[in-house]
């Protein structure tokens, strides 16, 4: 297998790992790491608020780039009978799914309040 | 200060994106057949690849800058748009939000399907990938401007 398909093969499954792992992550709130902005701190896993916001929409981008890179190094690497099995239209399908998702769980919080 | 400073730099880097994956998006869904003779058509023949590491560079660009003046946002716009319930445009914001966190996990797929080796291959691939983050790209554009108008730069 050429560095150029396996990096397709690649490409692929950090596109569809890294959509679900997001929507799973901003669901169930499995931030890597909290920015709390008002104090410039940042504190390991999902934190509560301290003296102002916390941000965990970097630790949920952490989260889902860190498991879809290992998902994805390990997917590029099977043998070629098992990724041939994995369609290109799942890269765009996926993040499609999971824009799909994630706005229609907003309209639902804060557009019907 | 530097606040605004960022802003602008982030404005001006994502109408850059803009016209980038536009002209790209055009290209796409409406190709010249014919040699291009007036500026639509010679806008639509665009040569498509070569806008593609344009478009990833930028968006981490515009994106990086975005998160910087996002942690800002959180302590200022953001407590001013709760406080006057105004939460439609708070969840417009939030949808720009996730949108973008799902564009930057496309941008590999994205790159290696526009590379001539594959791109005849996929190209209804190409042109789906194309799209979402075609359309990622204008709403946020859109969002953030609208967001900038009720709280923002000179408000």
């Amino acid at each position: 297998m050429s560095a150029s398909h396996r990096f397709g093969i690649f490409a692929i499954a950090f596109a569809i790992a890294y959509a679900a792992i997001y929507v799973i992550a901003t669901e169930m709130n499995l931030a890597l790491f909290t920015y709390h902005s008002a104090l410039g701190e940042f504190g390991f896993g999902p934190n509560k608020p301290r003296n102002g916001p916390a941000m965990y929409w970097f630790g949920w981008i952490a989260t889902s780039t860190l498991c879809a890179l290992v998902i994805a190094t390990i997917v590029a690497y099977l043998p070629e009978s098992i990724t041939r099995r994995l369609s290109p239209t799942w890269a765009w399908a996926a993040p499609l799914a999971a824009i799909v998702v994630t706005g229609g769980l907003m309209v639902r919080m804060y557009f019907f309040r | 200060m530097g606040m605004i400073v960022l802003l602008i730099v982030h404005g001006l880097l994502a109408v850059a994106l803009l016209g980038a994956i536009t002209h790209q998006i055009v290209s796409v869904w409406w190709p010249v057949r014919a040699p291009a003779g007036n500026f639509v058509a010679r806008y639509r023949a665009t040569a498509s690849t070569t806008y593609v590491s344009a478009v990833v560079v930028l968006y981490l660009a515009t994106m990086f800058l975005g998160a910087v003046i996002y942690t800002h946002y959180t302590i200022s716009a953001r407590v001013a748009i709760i406080q006057l319930q105004l939460w439609k445009p708070y969840g417009l914001f939030e949808m720009k939000e996730h949108f973008a966190a799902i564009g930057f996990g496309i941008l590999p797929a994205y790159w290696y399907f526009w590379q001539p080796k594959v791109a005849d291959q996929y190209a209804r691939v190409r042109v789906l990938l194309t799209s979402i983050l075609a359309f990622i790209v204008w709403w946020n554009f859109l969002v953030g401007h609208f967001i900038n108008d009720i709280r923002g730069f000179g408000s």
